[in-house]
């Protein structure tokens, strides 16, 4: 699955300090309603998979058929794109290096996660190098919860992929140029994206990049279809 | 069905030709009632039915509208309705029609059964039973089967489950009087070829009597997503076109027991490209007999290997006994594909190999204090592991050993 790789929209780290979240780091893409995080965060999921990593993603809002089905449809779109010829051995692969978690009702907690985390790694021996956290709704969760996500990266050496919701009318933004509503998080993210479109196309950008203070200018232009990073 | 099995729409207008269909058939103290939708057109009592499958015709006796176990008795019914016929000799998915018209509702996809077991009765009295129970049970269910094996005479039922079996052996207990012993369910196995290998094989009987002469060539590979495939690339009229249909006859009649364990072939495409005929000697059972020949010499060469059923299954229980539960999959080689909560319960979603289900039922209650369940359905075939593999592989060497001594 080398040719991924090559559209990963993790591309935009090539330049970056470290061209990796890490292990024990939070990074968050921001964008607005409708703009597809959803589907940047799948293909982030991808890239982990196809390096045959193993990953969890975790639904905050959405029972797991769908989430698997949204994993399908831009599967679909990848064997397409890339030409997949094993797709049923691909398939395969991934079902085995994916588990999805959801927590339905506002049943989330950490303490719950933490466990089923911990059945995870010691009932069936999954343990997990990436968590991918969908539909954690930024504006109405406090900090205590960020700061837990960290001790658990840190605590099972994960990384931890989240998204955030950003709104046009809200135009705060800290005075390292972090809008809101991460603009009170920064520190603690290792790394910020923001995805956005223009007439001219859809974008990612880096804004944070571990301990640099002034951040390279790494920009990524994405194809709108498939949220792939277009070839230069 | 006039039409090459053309797409139709229908009108859903009462005075149009009839078509329906029977969805579900039921054993009652008056006979055989027959749940029946109306698509188009209307029914009337006392009017005759076409059954397209059979071509039989059948007069409407007692026409009924159900009203959960009461009946009341209707003269005539109109498109969308939903009725029930007494006495009609039919199966569930047929279609009937009023004769006016060849049509057939597209039938409902009935998967292959994952679980057989054999069945014997205790008593001559329940043997008629037996009997008259399956085909009642075999017209009832498209996904139960049951077949005489023509080597051990042993009757074997098939399903999609052991407990889809467990409540068929109840039924011909409770509403047949049928006492049956039951042997240890078995898992559907199939076999597939993992490779392409050729075939040039020469079937030739040339020596007194009248001969026999055919040659098939060409090669069998793994077929994407059909059973089986055959495609003619013959050329020249090397094996003329009136044997061709026997060629693919006889490779298909090498399907039913592949030649590694004894289970049904899946997934296999077979290319026919060369071949040879003789003027005199040649007849459609020679070819067939070619063809057969052709399978048995390519197939071991294709590599073939043993699938096992594989169950999508979903396993609910209190949160706290998530852990036990996943443990317990993982145990039956399952592989985890997701867990929800809700606060209070955990619903848990795992591929299981069927073989290592059996039993899982007393499992979970013992993991989970009684307050655990789960279901499951038929996924897909896919590969055993190769200890699993061996296993199987010895054991039909015994079986062939025993049958041969």
């Amino acid at each position: 699955m080398k040719d991924f790789l090559k559209v990963s929209p993790l591309k935009i780290l090539e330049g970056s300090t470290y061209q990796e979240l890490g292990r024990g780091n939070l990074g968050v893409l921001m964008a607005r309603a409708g703009l597809g995080k959803t589907s940047f965060l799948i293909n982030i999921a991808f890239d982990k998979l196809f390096r045959e990593e193993k990953l969890v993603h975790i639904s905050l809002k959405d029972v797991p058929e769908k989430v698997t089905s949204y994993y399908n449809v831009i599967f679909s779109d990848l064997v397409r794109v890339l030409n997949i010829e094993d797709e049923y051995e691909v398939r395969a692969l991934i079902d085995k290096n994916r588990i999805i978690l959801a927590y339905l009702k506002e049943s989330f907690d950490l303490t719950r996660l933490r466990e089923n985390l911990n059945n995870l790694v010691k009932e069936i021996d999954f343990t997990p190098d990436t968590l991918i956290v969908d539909g954690l709704d930024f504006a109405e969760t406090g900090r205590e919860l960020f700061e837990g996500f960290r001790r658990i990266a840190q605590e099972f050496q994960v990384e931890i992929w989240f998204s955030a919701l950003s709104h046009r009318h809200i135009a705060e933004a800290n005075e390292r140029g972090i809008p809101f509503p991460c603009n009170n998080l920064d520190d603690l993210f290792s790394l910020i994206i923001e995805l956005s479109s223009t007439p001219s196309g859809v974008f990612l950008e880096l804004l944070k990049d571990h301990d640099r203070e002034r951040v390279l200018d790494a920009v990524v232009r994405l194809d709108p279809d498939n949220f792939l990073a277009m070839q230069q | 069905m006039d039409q090459q099995e053309k797409e139709i729409v229908l009108s859903s207008a009462s005075n149009d030709p009839l078509v329906s269909l029977a969805f579900k058939l039921e054993v009652t103290p008056y006979g055989q009632l027959t749940y029946l939708r109306i698509y188009q057109g209307s029914i009337e009592k006392g009017h005759d039915l076409v059954n397209t499958r059979t071509r039989k015709r059948i007069r409407v006796g007692r026409l009924v509208r159900m009203h959960a176990d009461e009946m009341e008795d209707i003269p005539e019914a109109g498109a969308g309705d939903i009725v029930a016929l007494f006495g009609v000799d039919c199966f569930s998915g047929d279609t009937l029609t009023d004769g006016r018209l060849n049509y057939t509702m597209t039938s409902i996809f009935v998967p292959e059964p994952v679980i057989f077991l054999t069945i014997s009765p205790k008593d001559n009295p329940s043997s008629t039973r037996m009997v008259k129970a399956l085909n009642r049970f075999v017209r009832e269910d498209p996904t139960f089967r049951s077949q005489v094996d023509q080597e051990s005479s042993q009757t074997i039922i098939s399903g999609m489950g052991e407990l889809h079996l467990e409540i068929y052996v109840e039924r011909m207990k409770r509403e047949f009087g049928a006492d049956v012993d039951t042997g240890i369910p078995q898992v559907a196995y199939r076999e597939a070829i993992s490779r392409r290998a050729e075939f040039n094989y020469t079937h030739k009987k040339q020596t007194g009597g009248a001969g026999q002469y055919g040659r098939v060539a060409g090669y069998m590979e793994p077929s994407g997503g059909s059973n089986y495939e055959f495609i003619n690339q013959v050329k020249g009229g090397v094996i003329p076109t009136e044997f061709i249909s026997a060629v693919d006859k006889g490779f298909q009649s090498c399907l039913k027991k592949g030649l590694l364990i004894g289970f049904p072939v899946m997934r296999l495409r077979i290319t026919v490209n060369d071949g040879q005929h003789h003027q005199v000697d040649s007849s459609e059972r020679a070819f067939t007999q070619a063809a057969i020949g052709a399978f048995k010499q390519a197939y071991l060469r294709a590599k073939p290997v043993i699938l096992e059923p594989i169950m999508k299954v979903s396993v609910e229980c209190p949160s706290e006994f998530q852990g036990n539960v996943m443990s317990s999959i993982n145990q039956r080689r399952g592989l985890i594909m997701s867990s929800a909560e809700d606060g209070v319960f955990t619903a848990i979603e795992a591929d299981v190999p069927l073989a290592e289900m059996f039993g899982y039922a007393t499992t979970l209650r013992s993991l989970t204090q009684g307050k655990g369940e789960f279901g499951m359905e038929f996924s897909r075939y896919a590969k055993v592991p190769e200890s699993t593999e061996e296993e199987l592989k010895l054991k039909y060497k015994e079986r062939a050993r025993r049958g041969a001594a």
